[in-house]
């Protein structure tokens, strides 16, 4: 008998990367990386589970620039490149080690790895794994949300309407243009919420959202069962809430499951091992000794010293964890339905990426723990929070307050002593776009594209993905390098259309290398209006 | 529970049956006692083997507040003068604790910050929620949110592993973006980020429940403005300041209170550590001549902070929603979705 719902969420995103300008660039890398290790085992598991009968619902956020990059042909066809060169290195590694078993098998596995993907890339989806997905949703086995456009955090931007509406709208547009359906859904960048949001959502036609677990908790008046089922904000859009606790067995990096010391090692790289010449052909960066991502050590545990991995084992813990998972999702639910009296909803959202790049074995923990779910059909049932909005209720309405999912809860992350210079510019920015759009209702030619393109630098700006990295330190030089790109552009534009001599040769620059949503209508900008939810009370 | 079952389960799981059933003493049992004590406790009979859980439930419950008056209240405050008034000290750095009379249902209404334009969007087809008395009687006795979120957990723990665990999900979080190497070719032309934009302005953002971030910028004619107003020497020895009003239920002209914070001449922005949480703020900045006269050089927008903890508010509202069945179709969803297995069955059991 079912007594409450398992709300998987998985959140793929990454930033709009492309450089033309460049034979290859490293950091396209996080996309071909993404694709080989997450993407695409994903997209195995919900193939294996379907083909075998297994019952499983989740929800998949796609971020508009992950789509827009995942769809883009020089993106593909570099990936291909990439995908290739590994292949073709792990099978010179199978011949090279065949006298060393451990080795062998670590390359035989990696090689496998490369080649399934890339068969699964070229021929099953023809470059497109969009499309995969899409066919996963209307089998009725997933669920698909947008993310705002350029993943804009968006408290951070509360005080410009336009920008905020243009975020939305335009997740809306280009998931309509790419999945064939207005999403229903809307994973908010970060689970950024701020009261008013909710309305933007609306306005859209956004039914549901997500924030963080104290997002719902500090709601007003207080939510009856806490983060366990939705409330209905004040626009009228259903705000669901992150469970604390099926959510630290996975993200905590010293108790979760991804730190056991049977699973790979996410940083120890073979490659570097290898004789620099001899990689050389497969470097692809002109030459830069980068990891190849042949990681074959398992954590080991507190030590450098790394020992090999051995999936048999690896796959043991797999099915162990995720039995455990069942196990305590079971425990978790049986008691909350006791003292809620109804089946409360878990919600159980993480970034995609985490698993099978940063936790190798995530995907076939997933397929494990859905097998084992279906396998016991017991208390728990896997469900979508467009599943439970099927039922018109009765929900509790609330007022919910700023809250994010990042370190601390709010938006320390992004505003900081190593970020916080980036606003000004950003404010300035949006004022300006609102005030071209005014100033051009009807604009074509030359200075329509400029306009668009202005837009379009703007959007690139706010991608919240820079503020993050400029805190987090990896790649920090990078994020404040593309700040300060689509700033400059974006203030030669304007200056150029102010004064009304756009330069041609720059716009198409521009164009060829920021070129995110072709279908973009600068006009967007100029509602800066403060959107009125439905009916809403004096 | 069958014994084969519960052998199956590891230490740690069985622990945590153990206590869920109310069992005493496990935490010293080997593997075989918990596994002899958990299947000697599911044959008893189940008034002698009440769960923890419910006593627990009972116990907490707090009684109801009244909801406050709907209202925006205003807090006594004396009439805050421009002119010589000198306001708390910025030293008053601390939070205080919870303001004891806080508006409630109605929030303040805001100035809105944009003009409405002429073109509106095509307003939504959507219907509202609408209100319903169907909600769970309001007699019934709400699970506490304790007992949803803390099971088995203290309250330090749990505080002290929210932070925690967000600092090992930064990291992790930080992984997409890490390649083991660093290169960052020029991609943005040497642009210099200019300083000003020619007006005078500030703003303010919110940063978390106790701090704010204030920027601002200077027009290149500000400090001739001001000679002109105020002269040079009045100028040449005054104070730059940013002027945090509290404005909750109220405005800056006429603040529930504020305090100066002196701000370097050459700073451009500020964090700023909130006397009262859960308010609103909004900032001037400004001189404070050596008369004790302030002179506002531009003004925020307000912000509101969210609060700290779950709402006193406790009377529930509760709506019906246009379901999301009626907007996509069972045979869009396909054939493995369950018709009626998320309508009365699942969700709507009193």
């Amino acid at each position: 008998m079912t007594k409450g719902y398992l709300s998987l969420v998985l959140h793929a995103h990454l930033p709009y990367v492309r450089h033309p300008e460049y034979k290859s660039f490293l950091e396209e890398d996080w996309l071909f990386e993404a694709i080989t290790e997450t993407y695409i085992p994903l997209i195995q598991v919900f193939q294996r589970l379907t083909d075998d009968g297994v019952d499983f619902r989740m929800t998949l956020s796609l971020s508009p620039p992950l789509v827009a990059m995942l769809q883009d042909p020089l993106l593909q066809e570099r990936y291909v490149g990439h995908i290739s060169r590994l292949t073709d290195l792990t099978e010179r590694e199978v011949d090279r080690t065949r006298s060393d078993p451990k080795l062998n098998a670590l390359a035989r596995m990696y090689h496998s790895l490369f080649s399934d993907c890339k068969r699964i890339y070229t021929e099953e989806y023809g470059l497109d794994i969009v499309q995969a997905f899409r066919g996963f949703r209307d089998a009725g086995k997933i669920d698909i949300t947008t993310c705002g456009a350029t993943h804009g955090y968006l408290p951070l931007m509360e005080q410009f309407p336009a920008a905020v509406r243009a975020q939305v709208r335009l997740a809306v547009e280009s998931h309509r243009n790419a999945l064939g359906r207005d999403p229903l859904g809307i994973w908010l960048p970060e689970c950024g919420y701020f009261p008013g949001v909710d309305a933007y959502l609306a306005e859209q036609g956004i039914r549901y959202t997500f924030v963080d677990t104290h997002g719902l908790l500090h709601a007003s008046p207080r939510p009856r069962y806490g983060p366990y089922a939705p409330v209905i904000s004040p626009a009228g859009v259903a705000v669901f809430a992150r469970d604390f606790e099926s959510s630290k067995q996975v993200w905590s990096s010293k108790e979760g499951y991804p730190g056991d010391q049977w699973y790979r090692d996410f940083y120890k790289d073979y490659t570097y091992e290898l004789d620099p010449e001899y990689v050389k052909p497969y470097l692809g960066h002109d030459g830069m000794n980068k990891g190849l991502g042949l990681k074959f050590y398992r954590i080991t545990g507190e030590t450098d010293d790394k020992e090999f991995y051995e999936p048999h084992v690896a796959r043991e813990r797999i099915v162990e964890h995720a039995g455990n998972f069942v196990f305590n999702r079971e425990r978790q639910i049986e008691h909350l339905h006791g003292v809620m009296g109804r089946n409360p909803m878990v919600v159980a959202p993480y970034d995609a990426e985490l698993f099978g790049h940063w936790w190798f074995e995530g995907p076939l923990w997933l397929e494990a723990m859905f097998r084992k779910l279906h396998e016991v059909g017991g208390p728990v049932r896997a469900a979508t929070p467009a599943d439970l909005l099927s039922d018109d209720g009765p929900f509790q309405s609330a007022r919910l307050f700023h809250s994010s999912w990042g370190y601390m809860g709010y938006s320390e992350v992004w505003l900081n002593n190593t970020n916080h210079y980036i606003y000004p510019h950003l404010h300035r920015a949006a004022r300006r776009m609102t005030e071209l759009a005014k100033e051009h209702p009807h604009a074509d030619g030359l200075r329509l594209r400029a306009l668009n393109q202005a837009a379009r630098e703007l959007l690139l700006a706010q991608a919240s993905d820079w503020a993050f990295i400029m805190k987090t330190g990896t790649m920090a030089e990078y994020a404040h390098k593309r700040t300060r790109a689509h700033i400059s552009r974006f203030t030669r534009l304007y200056e150029d259309i102010k004064a009304n001599r756009v330069d041609d040769k720059f716009l198409c620059e521009s164009e060829w290398r920021d070129r995110i949503f072709p279908e973009l209508d600068y006009r967007i900008y100029a509602d800066d209006h403060v959107p009125e939810p439905p009916g809403a009370p004096e | 529970m069958k014994k084969s079952e519960l052998n199956s389960r590891t230490v740690q799981e069985l622990r945590v049956l153990a206590r869920t059933k109310g069992l005493t003493g496990y935490s010293g049992m080997r593997k075989d006692e918990l596994v002899d004590a958990l299947a000697a406790a599911s044959r008893r009979k189940p008034s002698a083997n009440a769960p923890a859980k419910a006593s627990r439930n009972a116990a907490v419950r707090k009684p109801r507040a009244k909801a406050a008056k709907k209202a925006a209240v205003r807090k006594p405050h004396a009439k805050a003068a421009k002119k010589s008034r000198a306001g708390k000290p910025g030293a008053k750095r601390a939070a205080a604790g919870k303001s004891p009379t806080k508006a409630t249902k109605k929030t303040p209404a805001r100035k809105t910050v944009a003009k409405k334009t002429a073109r509106r969007p095509a307003a939504a087809k959507r219907t509202a929620p609408a209100r319903t008395s169907k909600g769970p009687s309001a007699k019934a006795a709400g699970p506490d949110i304790e007992s949803l979120v803390g099971r088995g957990l203290s309250p330090r723990t749990r505080r002290a592993f929210s932070v925690y665990r967000a600092m090992g999900e930064q990291r992790i979080k930080a992984s997409k973006y890490y390649l083991g190497v660093q290169e960052a070719p020029d991609i943005d032309g040497g642009f210099m980020y200019p300083a000003t934009h020619g007006e005078n302005l500030v703003a303010l953002m919110v940063r978390d429940p106790y701090w704010l971030f204030a920027y601002w910028e200077f027009s290149p004619d500000l400090s001739e403005d001001l000679t002109r107003r105020v002269g040079g020497e009045a100028l040449s020895k005054s104070r730059l300041v940013l002027r945090v009003y509290d404005v909750t239920g109220t405005d800056a002209d006429d603040p529930v209170s504020f305090h100066d914070i002196d701000v370097a001449h050459g700073a451009r922005d500020w964090y700023i550590n909130v006397t009262h949480v859960e308010s609103e703020y909004c900032v001037d900045i400004g001189i404070i001549l050596p008369d004790g006269t302030f002179i506002v050089i531009a003004r925020s927008n307000r912000v509101a902070l969210p609060p700290i903890g779950p709402s006193a508010e406790v009377d529930e509202e509760w709506v019906t929603i246009e379901s999301l069945g009626e907007v996509y179709t069972l045979t869009e969803r396909g054939p493995t979705s369950g018709s009626g297995g998320w309508g009365s069955g699942g969700w709507g059991q009193g």
